[in-house]
């Protein structure tokens, strides 16, 4: 018993956590592709395109490429506490699916033992 | 020899911790993705039409088109930004580690929802186009460098959104 609920637990932590590091890094790279492709491009036009005589304009479009990197970075957080969310739900999931099993089989009515755990925060 | 009073509190927060779930990020909000998607169609619209406009006198022609998307942008920003942050999430980006990278205050705020801030940005960016278009009619790069800021920012907003899909 003890062994099948460890065994969930590792498989339900390997997936939650392999998804969240795989969408992650498709996001990282992706963004890494486009921000590249407008740090490029602004540096062209600064200097031989409209921004070499629009100081305005170039300043606008630094802050913007400034603005889109550090977004990237605090995308990362976000999505590694969604990742480290699932991965405490699927655990708790588990140990919980394990205790309601423990506790019917000790004879506790199955109506007193909700289906998922019962406490969010 | 484990002693019983350790057994205890270990089978305690066993049973405390599979008790819980956690909420570290906003719920899913398809509303938001559908408008989204509906606002990131029409402005991909909007840029291959200026493909082909150049000075200000060809501004009236997308006076409509610009007030379509700005507001449309705007609108799914006070959304975003509406929408409750979990309280678990709120006390995260307080922690001291995770303080560095996000900041405080509103700038910590966007460590937990991301969208807002990107919004905002496409924005600021459509309206200098607008506004330059209007002005000065667009250069040969103008519409390439607008596209170079909004495609990050909504590639960002849409993935995060997504991602929110539990």
């Amino acid at each position: 018993m003890s062994d099948d609920i460890l065994n969930d637990l590792v498989s339900a932590l390997k997936g939650e956590l392999g998804a969240g590091y795989s969408a992650i890094s498709g996001i990282v790279e992706n963004q890494g592709k486009l921000l590249a492709k407008q740090a490029e491009h602004i540096a062209k036009s600064r200097i031989s395109g409209s921004l070499r005589d629009d100081d305005d304009l170039y300043h606008f479009y630094l802050q913007s490429l400034q603005d889109n990197t550090v977004a990237t970075a605090k995308a990362v957080v976000m999505l590694s506490a969604l990742t480290i969310e699932k991965a405490w739900n699927a655990i708790a999931g588990v140990l919980w699916g394990g205790i309601r099993t423990i506790l019917g089989g000790a004879g506790v009515p199955g109506n007193l033992l909700p289906e998922t755990p019962p406490i969010h925060l | 020899m484990v002693p019983a009073i350790l057994k205890r509190t270990v089978l305690l927060w066993v049973f405390v911790l599979a008790a819980c779930t956690i909420h570290l990020a906003p719920s899913y909000d398809p509303a938001l993705v559908d408008g989204l998607n509906k606002a990131h169609t029409e402005t991909l619209t909007l840029f291959a039409g200026l493909e082909t406009a150049s000075g200000p006198e060809t501004f009236p022609a997308y006076q409509e088109r610009y007030a379509s998307v700005i507001g449309q942008f705007e609108a799914l920003r006070q959304r975003a930004e509406a929408r409750e942050i979990p309280p678990l999430a709120g006390r995260l980006v307080k922690l001291k580690a995770v303080e560095k990278l996000c900041g405080s205050g509103a700038d910590a705020t966007e460590c937990v929802n991301v969208t807002p801030k990107r919004l905002e940005n496409i924005v600021a960016g459509l309206r200098v186009l607008r506004d330059r278009h209007r002005t000065r009619g667009l250069a040969s790069d103008s519409v390439e460098l607008a596209r170079d800021a909004y495609d990050p920012a909504i590639h960002l907003a849409l993935s995060v959104e997504n991602a929110l899909k539990r």
